[in-house]
C-alpha cells in the first residue's frame, strides 16, 4: 500500500499549504495594505498550485474543474470523510 | 486563555509586536479589538496542527477543568 | 458561488468507534453554536454588511464554516460507523438510530433539530458582527467541553483544531468591527483604512 502512502503525504502537505492560504486570506481581508503577508500569500498559493497538479497527474481531479482520465476519475472513493481517505498527521515537534 | 496568548507574544522578531498596544478616540458604548500585526508564523505542518499560522493567536486548551473536576468538591 | 475541493481542512482518522462522542459532537453539526448555524449565519449577514473588508470577512470565514460542518460530519460519521447496535444502545443512540441509522442529521446534542432561530440576521452591521463576536465565544466555548469530554487522541486533535479557529475568528471579526465602526463614524474618509500601525 506504499502508493496509498505517497498520495496521502502528498494531500498532507497540499492541507498544510493550503491552510496557510486561508489564514493570510482571512488576515489580508482585514489588513489589506500588509505588503509581507500578501507577498507571503502569493507564495503559498503558487506552491499550493504546484503541488496540486503534482497530486491531480496522480491520482485524479481535487478541485471541480480540473481534467480527468477516462472512466470519469472525480466520483472515486474514498471521499475525503472516510478514515482512508485521511492522512495522520506527522508528529514533529510539538 | 488570556495569559497563554500574552506568553505567547515574546515569540516574536526583533522589535516586532504583533499587535497595537494603545487605541486611540476610544468612544463609549463600542467594543474595541486590537489589531493583531504579522510579525512571524508558524511553518505549514506546525500552523496545521496547531489551528492557525500565528503565535500571538495560539491559545492551547489543556483540559483544565478536567483536571481539578474532582477537587472542586472539597471546597 | 462555491466549488468544491476532495479534501477536508483538517484530517479526521478516527480508529475507534465511540457513540457517546458522537451523540455530544452532532451539536457542532446542528445545534445553536455549530459550523451550520455559524455558515448562515455569516453568508446571510453578508448581503446587508458594509465596508469591503468586513463583506470579505463575512464570505470568507462562512466559507470555512462549512468546510468545518464537513469535519463535523465526518467524526460523527466515523464515530458510528462499525459500532454495534447494542453500543449504540448502551450510549444513547437508540433514539437517534431508529430515525436516523447512522447517518448524520442537523441536531443539537439534546436531539432538537436545527433552526434558523440559532442565527439573527439583524442587517445592521454593528449589530451582526456583535453577534459574530459572540457566536465565536459560544463555539469556543462548546468545543471546550466537548474536550473535556474526550479521551481518544484521534478525536481531541481536530477538536482543538476547529476550537483555535474559533479564536482565530474572534480576532477577525473584532478588526471588522472596528473598521466598521470607524467607516461608520466618517465615511466620506474611508477609501481603504489605513490607521499608522498598519504601516
Amino acid at each position: 500500500m506504499s502508493e496509498d502512502k505517497k498520495k496521502l503525504e502528498l494531500l498532507e502537505q497540499i492541507m498544510a499549504i493550503d491552510f496557510m492560504v486561508i489564514e493570510l486570506n482571512l488576515y489580508l481581508n482585514t489588513h489589506p495594505m500588509d505588503k509581507d503577508a500578501l507577498a507571503k500569500h502569493n507564495s503559498f498559493a503558487m506552491q499550493s498550485k504546484m503541488l496540486r497538479e503534482s497530486y491531480e497527474r496522480l491520482y485524479g481531479p481535487i478541485a471541480q474543474g480540473s481534467t480527468s482520465a477516462y472512466p470519469w476519475q472525480w466520483i472515486k472513493e474514498p471521499w475525503p470523510w472516510e478514515y482512508e481517505a485521511n492522512p495522520r498527521l506527522s508528529r514533529e515537534g510539538k | 486563555m488570556a495569559d497563554d496568548m500574552i506568553k505567547n507574544n515574546s515569540y516574536h522578531m526583533g522589535n516586532c509586536i504583533p499587535q497595537e498596544t494603545t487605541i486611540k478616540d476610544v468612544k463609549l458604548a463600542r467594543a474595541y479589538v486590537p489589531f493583531q500585526k504579522m510579525c512571524s508564523i508558524f511553518s505549514p505542518i506546525e500552523a496545521l496542527k496547531r489551528g492557525t499560522i500565528f503565535p500571538e493567536l495560539f491559545s492551547p486548551y489543556d483540559n483544565k477543568e478536567k483536571k481539578y473536576k474532582s477537587s472542586e468538591k472539597n471546597r | 458561488m462555491w466549488t468544491y475541493e476532495k479534501k477536508l481542512q483538517f484530517p479526521v482518522k478516527i480508529k475507534n468507534p465511540n457513540p457517546r462522542m458522537a451523540k455530544l459532537i452532532i451539536t457542532q453539526y446542528g445545534g445553536p453554536d455549530g459550523e451550520l448555524a455559524a455558515s448562515l449565519r455569516y453568508l446571510s449577514q453578508r448581503f446587508s454588511m458594509v465596508t469591503p473588508q468586513a463583506i470579505a470577512t463575512l464570505n470568507d470565514i462562512g466559507t470555512e464554516e462549512l468546510a468545518h460542518l464537513e469535519i463535523i460530519g465526518a467524526m460523527v460519521s466515523q464515530l458510528v460507523k462499525g459500532a454495534s447496535l447494542e453500543e449504540l444502545k448502551r450510549d444513547g443512540l437508540d433514539a437517534y438510530y431508529v430515525d436516523h441509522d447512522r447517518g448524520v442529521y442537523p441536531q443539537s446534542a439534546a436531539g432538537n433539530p436545527f433552526t434558523a432561530e440559532y442565527i439573527a440576521v439583524k442587517g445592521n452591521p454593528v449589530v451582526d458582527l456583535t453577534e459574530d463576536l459572540a457566536a465565536e465565544q459560544k463555539a469556543r466555548a462548546t468545543y471546550e467541553w466537548l474536550i473535556n469530554m474526550a479521551d481518544d487522541p484521534d478525536v481531541i486533535e481536530p477538536l482543538k483544531f476547529l476550537r483555535e479557529r474559533e479564536v482565530v475568528h474572534y480576532q477577525r471579526f473584532g478588526e471588522a468591527l472596528r473598521i466598521v465602526q470607524d467607516y461608520l463614524q466618517d465615511p466620506h474618509l474611508f477609501v481603504i483604512p489605513k490607521p499608522d500601525f498598519m504601516k
